[in-house]
């Protein structure tokens, strides 16, 4: 028993290595990246779960640290900006960074608030080409509603981290890019960056 | 001399007639077989650069350019129109794909702006800056599609449009676009119609009223042994288009056909219709003023007889000599019977004289050659100068025409004397001439032309000045070099064509140089697009885009942005019931009237809000409609969709553009196996105006003197023809002065002779230069040729004077006047009937030589009597 034991566990990592040798890394970029998915989604339930127990500050509080870790913020600021990001000083761009930050785990705290028996389902990962992957999952609600979430992931530094999440196949960084180039185009970086404090401040008082 | 010439032809005369018979059938059994001959070899030839010396400089750059990159050249261009891209491009797809399997025809189908490796990589060809712009509107058109993707269906549009319009920031895709396409699509749908909305148009923001049109070149295999050598290569694209459903004028697709091939295909029937028509028409005109000039059925048909064996022979002999007609050679056979029967007539008329003063037949047969041998010679030599003189001359083209139908005067002369003598004497022989037909002209005319010897001083004198003021408007005589403007302006090879060079201009006009060195192409690009005359240049290199770097991180933007969804899903449309669709029109109904003014949408929402309001009452009152009308809309709101998404989920796999990873059909256009480079310069400005195309070519040949190209060999083709002209002019002045002396021996006369023909010749260029008629490349003929055929009214004129020893005034009493008159209006007649050709250089050439021998004619019977007058 013990014998065959010894051979299957051997078995198993003749294959992963042999995997290994065939596509050096992608079998761990696959899990890491998995790994980082899971662990917002487990940061989710967690603030969801705790409902009502803590107030919107502490939730956020709870949250920042998974979402910074799990996101790549300077990527996404960046890209959201598009032509504009080279049209604005270093300090705007800080600034807006900053700002975009805050808003991004408001919108996770005020969103994730009570738990009602929903449950993230992982579906695939898929390294799409080098440095991207594609995690597919689906949040399942008590009622059975399916939203399928799709959270492109980016290798940077060594390490894997979101840089979009499509609900049903819509883009967060799409949708927020146009509405961002509206603003901008219309009303100048200053509006923009109050538009989004204002943001911020509407989350936290709906919470 | 003459009287020795005379008495030989008289001998000879006298020969054929005792040996009628024999004669007859000799010369219509070497007609037949002259006709036999060239049925079987001659041929035709198309090449309007063939019909210059090839040895000229720039023809030689050209050839060697061409012998480099030949697939430039003998080329059909399918120009594919469609209402959207998207379709464009499938036709165009569809068109390479069955013609590229018509390897017995086709040797090559290409998409010079299309094909796989610019749909792959096209957006590296775009600016950075364009990109960035293509990722925000992407970026804007993103959830709309990601809602399409999940569902392409007509009710999730119109839910999808719904909620945009609630919401103008998220709205996306320059949401008034959208729905003023959408609008455009359900009005033409109210009325019965399918206009298919682009998808590709919307997301890329290009102009939705733009005709989309690609272009596919196609290298047919030609067939030289054959007269049409691209007969069955545009045959087999005409099917393929038919059979694709492609040749409807009125259908959303249509293809048309231009390019070499099919212009010099076409340019050849149009040729050949107006050749043949002309011919026709001359042969109707022709035995018409025969009759009316012979006044005999029986000897119209002997000079009908006569022209046929002798065009006959000029055929075969055209065939020894040349091989082939080209599209101005063909013209030949208009002027042959235009000319040669002439010889019949002056023969005919003059027999009828002399049968009329009592002389037997056969004895009126000798006198006839005794007498009009000798004028008739002439009148070949000097025509034929006329047409020779292009010959020594560097354009070909005419220099074949000169050669064969010089010669082909002579063939005239030699059967005017013999088939002529020997069918009068066949049928003639014991009938009694009808009496009382006058033979000479009326009198009211003969005193109207009798009127410049009366008044010759004024005649002269008016002559002077009107030679005086000709002569001062010649210097605005135009040469136009655009073989375009020769051909039929109807025929679909040039109006496409037309359509083409308006909607991109540059499309033809590009000047070419070769490199050998890649540094090389650098440096001349360099220094070439620093010319202020140089719009820019095209060569290998520029298919290697720069900034791919950045550029592939923006399309790797496109890629994260745009999702794993959307780049994989199919969206083919689905049907939905059509309840569901009725229920998301009222939503977008509703949905457009909340909508707010100042989302600055308001026109078109209210527009749309209206037109969708009539669609609903449609669809209320006729329910059996309902589906047909959503089928409809469906098809045309949402059927490019699939194909716009293909295209852009392949263009998202650009990938690092390099010398090597070029397609090998792209490589070779732009770099020969022998490894030499073509750069294409543009022009800074359109060359429609011939001062520009001389301002470009002169600066791009300053840096570069062995650069070719079209628009090179359109004007140093005209140049050419130009100088090609003035010496035939010179040649053909110099010979006839030369005849005329020797044959004269009279200095004084023979320049009274020449000053009419110069007077006309320059009233014929003034009236040119007057009515905006250029010279081209076909019409330039006529003056030589005037000269040599408008001499011979002199010739008679003077011949009959001087050496048949009768009075002046009698001379315009005699059949000679008459010859004249008859002679002049069926050669003017038949020239004329080329105006008729839908060619228009063929047509030009008629008008130019009807008017020119009309006022030559004039020229000749109201000054040339004047003169002579004059001592």
């Amino acid at each position: 028993m013990t014998r065959y034991q010894d051979v299957n566990r051997i078995l198993i990592v003749v294959m992963i290595l042999s995997m290994a040798s065939i596509a050096p890394g992608a079998s761990a970029s696959t899990a890491a990246a998995t790994t980082i998915v899971s662990d917002l989604h487990e940061a989710l339930i967690e603030s969801m779960k705790a409902g009502s127990e803590i107030s919107y500050e502490e939730r956020y509080e709870q949250l920042q640290p998974v979402i910074e870790r799990t996101h790549h913020f300077p990527y996404i600021a960046r890209f959201v900006l598009g032509r504009y990001a080279s049209r604005l000083e270093r300090e705007e761009q800080q600034q807006f960074l900053e700002v975009f930050r805050r808003l991004s785990v408001a919108t996770y705290a005020s969103r994730f608030d009570n738990y009602n028996g929903e449950r993230f389902q992982h579906v695939s990962s898929r390294e799409v080409s080098p440095g991207r992957m594609v995690v597919r999952t689906v949040l399942v609600t008590s009622k059975g509603t399916r939203v399928q979430l799709d959270y492109l992931l980016l290798r940077r530094d060594d390490r894997w981290a979101i840089v979009n999440v499509l609900a049903d196949g819509v883009s967060d960084l799409a949708l927020r890019r146009s509405e961002y180039a509206w603003l901008l185009q219309n009303e100048g970086f200053m509006a923009l960056l109050e538009e989004l404090h204002r943001q911020i401040d509407d989350l936290a008082q709906r919470s | 001399m003459t009287p020795r010439l005379a008495a030989a032809f008289a001998y000879w005369v006298r020969l054929v007639v005792s040996r009628a018979g024999w004669f007859t059938l000799g010369t219509l059994l070497l007609a037949g077989l002259s006709l036999f001959h060239a049925a079987n070899y001659l041929g035709i030839d198309t090449d309007t650069t063939n019909m210059l010396d090839p040895e000229l400089p720039f023809q030689r750059a050209y050839d060697r350019y061409q012998q480099e990159f030949p697939q430039y050249e003998d080329t059909l261009v399918l120009v594919v129109q469609s209402e959207t891209p998207e379709t464009a491009s499938e036709a165009a797809k569809r068109l390479v794909q069955r013609l590229g399997a018509e390897k017995d025809l086709i040797k090559a189908v290409y998409l010079p702006r299309g094909g796989d490796f610019f749909e792959r990589n096209g957006l590296l060809f775009l600016k950075t800056e364009e990109l960035t712009l293509l990722v925000d509107r992407l970026a804007q058109a993103q959830p709309l599609l990601a809602r399409l993707a999940d569902e392409t269906s007509l009710a999730r549009l119109f839910e999808v449009l719904a909620q945009a319009v609630g919401n103008a920031r998220e709205g996306g895709l320059e949401l008034e676009r959208v729905l003023a396409e959408v609008d455009r699509a359900v009005v033409e749908r109210l009325e019965g119609r399918n206009a298919l909305v682009s998808w590709q148009q919307l997301m890329r923001g290009e102009d939705v009223s733009k005709v989309a049109r690609e272009i596919v070149i196609v290298q047919p295999r030609l067939d030289y042994s054959r007269v049409m050598a691209g007969r069955q290569a545009m045959e087999a694209v005409r099917e393929t288009i038919r059979e694709l459903g492609f040749d409807d004028s009125e259908g959303a697709t249509t293809v048309r056909v231009t390019g070499k091939v099919a212009l010099q295909f076409e340019e050849l029937i149009s040729t050949l219709e107006g050749a043949r028509l002309a011919g026709l028409l001359a042969l109707v005109f022709v035995m018409a003023v025969l009759y009316l000039g012979l006044g005999s059925l029986k000897l119209m048909s002997i000079a009908l007889v006569t022209l046929f064996v002798g065009l006959s022979l000029s055929v075969g002999i055209a065939t020894l000599i040349v091989g082939h007609l080209n599209l101005i050679s063909i013209a030949f056979a208009v002027l042959y019977v235009g000319l040669g029967v002439n010889f019949a007539i002056h023969f005919l008329l003059r027999y009828r004289e002399c049968l009329e003063a009592g002389e037997p037949p056969r004895v009126a047969l000798v006198t006839t050659g005794h007498h009009m041998g000798v004028a008739l010679t002439l009148c070949t030599v000097t025509t034929a100068i006329g047409f020779f003189a292009f010959v020594p001359t560097a354009f070909v083209g005419i220099a074949e025409l000169g050669l064969i139908a010089g010669t082909s005067m002579f063939i005239t002369l030699a059967v005017s004397f013999t088939l002529l003598p020997a069918l009068l004497e066949l049928t003639w022989p014991t009938t009694a001439t009808k009496p009382g037909m006058a033979l000479s002209m009326p009198g009211w005319t003969s005193r109207l032309l009798a009127l410049p010897q009366h008044h010759w001083r004024a005649v002269c004198w008016g002559a002077g000045i009107a030679g005086l003021a000709a002569v001062a408007l010649l210097p605005r005589l135009q040469f136009d070099a655009d073989p375009l403007n020769l051909r039929d302006p109807t025929s679909e090879s040039v109006t496409t064509l037309i359509e083409l060079l308006a909607a991109e201009p540059f499309t033809r006009r590009n000047l070419v140089v070769l490199a050998q060195r890649p540094e090389e192409v650098a440096a001349l690009s360099e220094r070439l697009e620093a010319l202020e005359a140089v719009d820019g240049t095209i060569n290998l290199f520029d298919f290697v885009p720069p900034e791919q770097g950045e550029k592939l991180m923006l399309i790797e933007e496109m890629e994260l942005l745009l999702g794993p969804v959307l780049l994989t899903a199919s969206f083919t449309p689905r049907q939905r019931s059509a309840d569901d669709v009725i229920t998301a029109l009222a939503e977008l109904r509703q949905a457009l009237r909340d909508s707010e003014p100042e989302s600055g949408s308001s026109e078109v929402t209210d527009r749309l809000g209206e037109h969708l309001a009539v669609l609903q009452e449609r669809l209320e009152r006729d329910t059996a409609a309902r589906d047909r009308l959503f089928d409809g809309l469906r098809h045309q709101l949402l059927s490019t969709l699939p194909l716009s998404m293909q295209r852009l989920q392949m263009a998202l796999q650009a990938q690092q553009v390099t010398l090597d990873t070029l397609p090998d059909d792209l490589l070779s256009r732009w770099r020969s196996p022998d490894g030499t480079y073509l750069v294409q310069v543009m022009p800074a400005e359109d060359l429609g105006q011939l001062e520009a195309q001389r301002h470009f070519i002169q600066a791009v040949r300053n840096l570069v003197p062995e650069v070719t190209g079209t628009p090179i060999l359109q004007l140093e083709s005209g140049d050419a023809v130009v100088k090609a002209f003035q010496q035939a002019l010179l040649y053909a002045f110099g010979g006839i002065s030369l005849v005329l002396l020797v044959i004269l021996r009279n200095i004084l006369l023979t320049l009274k002779v020449l000053v009419p023909l110069l007077l006309g010749s320059a009233l014929t260029g003034a009236v040119m230069a007057l009515t905006g008629i250029p010279f081209n490349f076909a019409n330039v003929i006529a003056l030589p040729l005037l000269l040599g055929v408008g001499v011979d009214n002199g010739i008679h004129m003077v011949y009959r004077e001087y050496y048949v020893n009768e009075t002046v005034s009698n001379v315009l009493q005699t059949s000679t006047a008459r010859a004249i008159l008859f002679g002049a209006l069926t050669t003017t007649v038949s020239f004329g009937n080329l105006a008729l050709s839908p060619h228009r250089g063929t047509a030009s050439m008629g008008v130019v030589l009807a008017m020119g021998m009309i006022l030559i004619l004039l020229c000749t019977l109201v000054v040339l009597p004047a003169l002579l007058r004059s001592r």
